[in-house]
């Protein structure tokens, strides 16, 4: 008895001794930053943070990027037209659909870095794009901008609405029996790259890369379905098989990607509401 | 018995118990003293009326560079350099510059320059850099940095005050052992989940 009483005197004290202060305040103080006067920091304050939400990161700060890798940092030049960029290939065509503009403030990410080249790796090979759980997403080779070089727009494209998709599945998972439209096709995260387009099709997927893990291949999928502008004469329609085995066998791919292609589409109207085949509409006719 | 050791932990507990001072050891936050820290190279680095001169070597045993860089306290930095790559680029530059720290402080040029030129060489292997760590300012009013980003043995780079006619330094000449990269390598996308 006089234990329990003990315990209870002492962990009374206790609670009393460690308790917080009446003038502490748990607010802490917001650091003063004084707006910058940089004309590129005003550009983007006003028209991404403010309007978005979305800090677009163009100073170099090196904890971005893997302390392994190598990168440079973007031109100053550069960073107004890839905003005008981003505005035009990634904003509008999403914020222009029906319940597109909902879609896109919601899902956006945070922040949005830029890099001036390539991001080099420690063997050699280069990172094209790069999402932090839906976060982050750094778009690489911005110092090449060139808004008549088409083969430049496709990659940077392949990688905004890429990273963009993963954040949809990352949200509101993959689509169901995702996994077992094309089960034996998937490669591994080592040796997706030695598979050509080809045999990606034939197995029923829009790239090698899309053959490396159940969630990259809903990511190639609807990347590819907004940017590639045969994306119907190459992964949906049907060929004629006769005489041809290698048709055959693409035809055997393409029956496994209208699936996909099904199941990506209701999952976007779903959960998001919005039409893909109209984002893809705006963006076929920008890439015009 | 038993009882006794209550008694026990808790005259120990006061007795090791933090004093209401023990919060600030040094007169001023940490974020004080770091800013304290930045703006005491931030004044270094602007002081000089010519600005600096820096005859720089992406490898100490690699041939040099004379660069000459003026920094105001808006945070830009002006670089003069006899670099004539990209049609002359990098003759003369203005960019942002940032004093930071993490293990000390350091010197980032924040947006490509003459220096994330000559570090993008050779797919990111040739040795030069644009994140510089702060080391020492020697007796003779040079500032000393070293490489944050070289592998193997940093290179150190030294900042000597610059004379009012050092432009003529700048000899402008092509640098012919230069190359453009070539990236011809595999495209690696990746994703990386919460843990």
């Amino acid at each position: 008895m006089k234990t329990k009483l003990l315990s209870f005197f002492f962990i009374g004290a206790l609670a009393v001794t460690m308790s917080c202060n009446k003038d502490e305040d748990p607010n802490v103080p917001i650091k003063n930053q004084t707006p910058s006067t940089d004309e590129l920091d005003q550009y983007i304050q006003e028209n991404f943070v403010e309007e978005f939400g979305v800090a677009v990161r163009y100073r170099f700060v090196d904890r971005y990027v893997d302390a392994n890798k190598r990168v440079t940092p973007p031109k100053r030049e550069v960073v107004i037209p890839m905003l005008d960029f981003l505005t035009d290939f990634w904003v509008e065509p999403f914020v222009d659909v029906p319940n597109g503009d909902k879609f896109f403030r919601k899902h956006v990410p945070a922040e949005v870095i830029f890099i001036g080249s390539t991001i080099y790796n420690a063997d050699g090979t280069v990172t094209l794009g790069v999402a932090d759980a839906g976060a982050r997403i750094t778009l690489t080779e911005v110092n090449d901008i060139d808004t008549n070089n088409k083969e430049w727009i496709l990659r940077q494209l392949g990688t905004i609405y890429h990273e963009f998709a993963h954040i949809v599945h990352q949200r509101y998972n993959l689509p169901p029996n995702w996994q077992e439209i094309s089960p034996e096709g998937y490669t591994s995260l080592g040796s997706w790259y030695n598979l050509t387009d080809e045999e990606a099709l034939r197995r029923g997927f829009v790239s090698p890369y899309g053959t490396s893990t159940f969630n990259e291949d809903f990511a190639e999928l609807v990347a590819h379905l907004l940017f590639v502008e045969d994306f119907y004469e190459i992964y949906y329609d049907f060929e004629d098989e006769t005489g041809c085995p290698d048709c055959v066998e693409r035809n055997d791919g393409r029956e496994k990607l209208r699936k996909k292609y099904n199941a990506v589409l209701s999952h976007y109207e779903q959960y998001t509401g919005v039409d893909l085949l109209k984002v893809r509409e705006i963006v076929q006719q920008k890439l015009q | 018995m038993k009882n006794r050791f209550y008694y026990f932990w808790i005259v120990l507990g006061l007795l090791i118990s933090c004093k209401d001072d023990d919060n600030n050891v040094f007169d001023q936050s940490a974020d004080e003293r770091v800013a304290a820290a930045i703006g005491e190279l931030k004044d270094e680095l602007t002081a000089p009326a010519n600005g600096w001169r820096v005859k720089y070597r992406p490898e100490n045993e690699s041939g040099s560079y004379y660069v000459l860089m003026k920094f105001d306290d808006k945070g830009y930095v002006n670089i003069k350099t006899d670099l004539a790559a990209n049609n002359g680029e990098f003759h003369e530059q203005t960019i942002t510059y940032r004093i930071d720290n993490s293990l000390g402080l350091e010197l980032i040029f924040e947006n490509y320059s003459f220096f994330a030129y000559l570090f993008e060489q050779d797919q990111a292997t040739f040795g030069a850099e644009y994140e510089f760590l702060y080391a020492n300012k020697t007796p003779d009013g040079e500032l000393v940095f070293v490489s944050k980003t070289d592998v193997g043995t940093p290179s150190t780079i030294v900042f000597e005050e610059a004379n009012a006619n050092d432009e003529a330094l700048l000899g402008r000449e092509v640098s012919e052992n230069l190359t453009e990269y070539n990236s011809s390598a595999v495209i690696v996308y990746t994703i990386i989940l919460p843990l």
